[in-house]
């Protein structure tokens, strides 16, 4: 292909997009609708998963003996960890010492730490081991093998634990869902507008042919018309995304600086590494195939 | 330069378009080929076209046999045809000129030559000063005036012309005529299908008659009808 004729395909695109506005406009308007809405799920759903990412390293497993803390030899905390180890999908396992249990208990009692003053000396608190699992979903698993070792007790947030993996599942659910049916619409939609596109232009490609215009050069000026609408049609939801998503997310910085622990957020950066390349890859896809399938109707002549 | 053998098209729903045609037409010939409607003359035009394909028989057109051409191939015959057709058949939101280009973007002609032919053809047809307009803002008679500047811009050696001026006043389709005599004097072949008698009886030229399918009568310097 020489370049003149590439130019003049480019040429040919801009010009359909601009001739057949109100339908490009259709079009451009169908993806990037699209796209929003992927956009927008995709971030709740990159940072719900963050939020329980970080809430998952929160909710750990605690584990002890029942013994009284004197009866308790290196070789026995030893052997507990050891038999821990063994245990899939326990990331981390970190030993508490009875000092560091009455450290951090005063620490948590704020103001009245004071008052456990003096328990240094007869300390009631037993050595434990803190468990974080790779994935809370495990959870279960792992409590019932961890029930397996005799004289130690367990203590973990079951039913938070539920209601977290409940709503984590349930968003991912959602979220696929909607994305799927929304996808199916917007290629629905997208075939319909091309196709009134190509309807339109069926007088052109019937003449084209008769003036001898090899298939290629009939397809090329609409395929390419459908990368410019696929590539106007992400970037738009991008912008839009980029600028609510800095503006929404400082907004909670700012107004509710109590709940940033929990509400923790992806920064846009992280979201547009991989937002932008999905968006892109959708719209121009939406574009090409849509032009490509409907442009094939009309080559019979 | 076209040579039909025992040409016989029989359609998909059994109407038999054409009955065993056999016509010879040489280089530089001015040919009509007359019938009333449905006679099939329409089906050798599109025979010639590569739109159908023929039943049986065989066509040669430029010493090629293209009875059976692939798909692929279509094209680069067609860019030895120039065609006009009685409803113009330009591409509304292109100018005059844009038409008449477009012709040569296709075969992938330098801009420099487009810059240089367009202009050419444009003033031979009569139509330098409409270049920029577009086909809705031209008469009828400028408006097919256009399709033969697309028809001949590539030089086609053979130019064939379905009813070209079915929609035209007589005096329009007279300027369209001389037009297509001069193109046919410069050594093009020029074949028009057509059911105006006034004009063929005046110009005097070669005429083919396909009545329901078979060829009745092939006459040079004929007329319309027997009686001439």
């Amino acid at each position: 292909m020489k370049i003149r004729t590439m130019k003049y395909f480019a040429g040919q695109g801009f010009r359909g997009i601009w001739r057949n506005r109100l339908m490009s406009l259709a079009s451009i308007g169908t993806i990037a609708s699209c796209l929003m809405i992927v956009g927008i799920f995709y971030c709740i759903a990159v940072n719900v998963d963050y939020m329980l990412e970080t809430l998952e390293e929160t909710t750990g497993i605690t584990v002890f003996y029942t013994e009284e803390t004197e009866e308790i030899s290196e070789e026995k905390i030893q052997a507990l960890e050891d038999q821990l180890n063994r245990i899939d999908h326990i990331e981390k396992i970190i030993y508490i010492s009875p000092e560091e249990a009455l450290n951090k208990e005063k620490e948590e009692w704020g103001e009245y730490g004071s008052l456990l003053e003096g328990l240094e000396n007869d300390n009631p608190l037993p050595p434990s081991f803190e468990l974080t699992l790779d994935d809370i979903r495990y959870q279960k698993e792992v409590i019932s093998q961890l029930n397996q070792i005799n004289g130690i007790e367990i203590r973990y947030l079951e039913e938070e634990t539920k209601i977290l993996i409940g709503f984590n599942n349930m968003i991912r659910i959602v979220s696929l869902v909607l994305i799927v049916i929304l996808g199916f619409i917007g290629v629905m939609l997208m075939d319909n507008t091309i196709r009134l596109t190509v309807y339109i232009r069926k007088n052109e490609i019937n003449i084209m042919k008769y003036i001898g215009a090899t298939d290629w050069f009939i397809r090329w000026p609409f395929i390419i018309e459908g990368i410019i609408i696929g590539v106007i049609g992400s970037i738009l939801p991008l912008i839009v995304i980029w600028f609510s998503y800095n503006f929404i997310t400082e907004l909670i910085y700012e107004r509710n600086t109590f709940i940033q622990k929990i509400l923790v957020f992806r920064t846009t950066g992280e979201i547009f590494n991989l937002l932008t390349p999905i968006s892109l890859v959708i719209g121009i896809g939406i574009g090409v195939i849509g032009s490509a399938i409907s442009i094939r109707r009309y080559l019979k002549v | 330069m076209i040579q039909l053998h025992n040409i016989t098209k029989i359609y998909p729903n059994n109407v038999t378009a054409l009955k065993n045609i056999s016509l010879s037409i040489e280089k530089g010939e001015f040919v009509f080929i007359i019938g009333s409607s449905g006679s099939g003359k329409s089906t050798l035009l599109k025979l010639l076209l590569k739109e159908i394909e023929p039943t049986q028989g065989e066509i040669i057109i430029n010493d090629k046999n293209i009875t059976h051409l692939k798909k692929k191939e279509i094209p680069f015959l067609r860019r030895k045809l120039g065609v006009v057709f009685q409803d113009f058949r330009l591409l509304p939101n292109k100018t005059v000129y844009e038409n008449v280009a477009f012709a040569m973007q296709i075969v992938e002609a330098t801009p420099k030559e487009i810059r240089r032919n367009v202009p050419m053809v444009l003033s031979m047809v009569g139509l330098a000063k409409k270049a920029r307009c577009y086909p809705n803002q031209l008469s009828g008679g400028e408006q097919q005036r256009t399709a033969l500047a697309r028809a001949i811009i590539n030089n086609p050696p053979i130019l064939i012309c379905d009813e070209p001026t079915g929609n035209l006043d007589p005096v329009t389709s007279w300027e369209i005529m001389k037009l297509l005599k001069d193109i046919n004097d410069r050594g093009t072949t020029v074949i028009i299908a057509t059911h105006e008698k006034d004009i063929v009886d005046k110009m005097k030229k070669r005429v083919i008659e396909i009545k329901n399918g078979t060829l009745i009568r092939d006459l040079s310097k004929g007329g319309y009808s027997d009686e001439d």
